[in-house]
């Protein structure tokens, strides 16, 4: 019985299942989590470089996303409601510690901080030195992984949103609390400063296919 | 000469608008602007093909990620002890609604038995007998009275005498 409940809400439209979970029940609040943990983890993982605390923080905001479900009133603005729990607990959180939010100029160069201040994650990964099993997809991967920890804080923050979370400019902008040209001029630039690190790559990939 | 500054002034200003051309993020007149421009300019052409490789890459990594992230062991538990957790609050929230309930409630019927009490009429008697008990008022019996009461006590002089033989 169980199960087959389980198995109805793991197909249930988001919408629905918000309502059943503003309905205390509790199998569908299992699925809500299940659904959302790994992005929520990912989100804080990208949105961290240093990867400090994010299980703790990722717990809270499953945490808080479970107990004020019933607050939300319109479940087709739940990926919003969700993205303003996660980036006000980790701004809060690194608030806390004190950490200094990076606004580097776009004309400062690339490894600014030269070589003491990047720390050995931040490194881009270089070609000629990966392991002979690595796949290009793999290789790829780490190399915008890499690209997108390196990109300043604002930037990080908005691809972020848009591509992971899919969240619209005017979302990000309020999340952010700027306006939409400025998201929009953020993208543009993150995305600028991401294919200067990717182009290579991709040519290497489709060259390979 | 002017053409090609006016194509380069085109073309700048045009990048930034790319990025929100490929998210569809922008309005009608600036959409036909930008596509117009990309049906007569090769290089930004070329630029917004590459754009949207890099977007899709991007895209695709944040997915692939996702699907792939290996929640720390730790983690593990997560979705059950929130649950508890949760389960636990809205227990704890229905227990104290039910103690400010039910206490709500005893006040309000303490107040309301009180109020019926002072309104009601048996009340007025019982303070009325309460206050003659206390305080009994002294009135002078009538003369007749007196003699009667002379009369009655004779009566019961006589009767104690008659019903106690001398042995």
């Amino acid at each position: 019985m169980k199960e087959n409940l389980r198995e109805i809400y793991k197909n249930m439209d988001l919408t629905e299942l918000i309502i059943k979970c503003q309905q205390d029940d509790k199998l569908a609040l299992e699925e809500l989590i299940k659904r959302h943990e790994k992005i929520i983890y990912n989100t804080l993982y990208h949105l961290d470089p240093n990867r400090i605390d994010i299980a703790d923080i990722a717990q809270e905001a499953l945490f808080r996303m479970t107990r004020a479900i019933k607050t939300l009133k319109k479940p087709v603005t739940f990926k919003f409601w969700l993205n303003q729990i996660i980036t006000n607990l980790f701004y809060d959180e690194l608030r806390r510690k004190t950490r200094r939010l990076a606004t580097i100029s776009m004309d400062t160069p690339y490894m600014d901080g030269g070589e003491d201040e990047a720390s050995p994650s931040r490194d881009i990964a270089d070609t000629g030195k990966m392991p002979e099993e690595s796949t290009l997809s793999k290789e790829l991967d780490e190399v915008i992984k890499e690209s997108i920890d390196d990109l300043p804080e604002q930037f990080r923050t908005v691809i972020i949103l848009r591509e992971l979370q899919g969240l619209s400019y005017e979302e990000i902008a309020e999340l952010t609390k700027t306006n939409i040209g400025t998201v929009k001029s953020r993208l543009a630039r993150a995305r600028a400063k991401l294919q200067e690190q990717i182009k290579p790559y991709l040519e290497h990939e489709r060259g390979g296919e | 000469m002017t053409e090609n500054f006016s194509k380069l002034d085109d073309c700048s200003e045009i990048s930034e608008d790319l990025s929100a051309f490929i998210d569809g993020e922008l309005a009608k007149e600036q959409l036909s602007k930008i596509y117009e421009h990309l049906l007569e300019c090769r290089c930004c052409r070329q630029t917004y093909e590459e754009m949207k490789i890099t977007q899709e890459a991007v895209k695709n990594y944040f997915k692939r990620s996702t699907e792939e992230f290996e929640i720390p062991e730790k983690s593990l538990k997560t979705k059950d002890n929130i649950i508890s957790k949760i389960i636990f609050i809205q227990k704890e929230k229905r227990i104290i609604y039910s103690a400010v309930a039910l206490s709500f409630l005893a006040i309000i019927s303490y107040f309301s038995i009180s109020l019926i009490n002072f309104n009601s009429p048996e009340k007025e008697v019982l303070h009325k007998v309460k206050f003659t008990k206390e305080k009994p008022v002294l009135t002078p019996l009538p003369q007749a009275s007196k003699d009667f009461t002379k009369e009655l006590k004779d009566k019961i002089i006589k009767k104690k005498t008659f019903s106690k033989p001398a042995l």
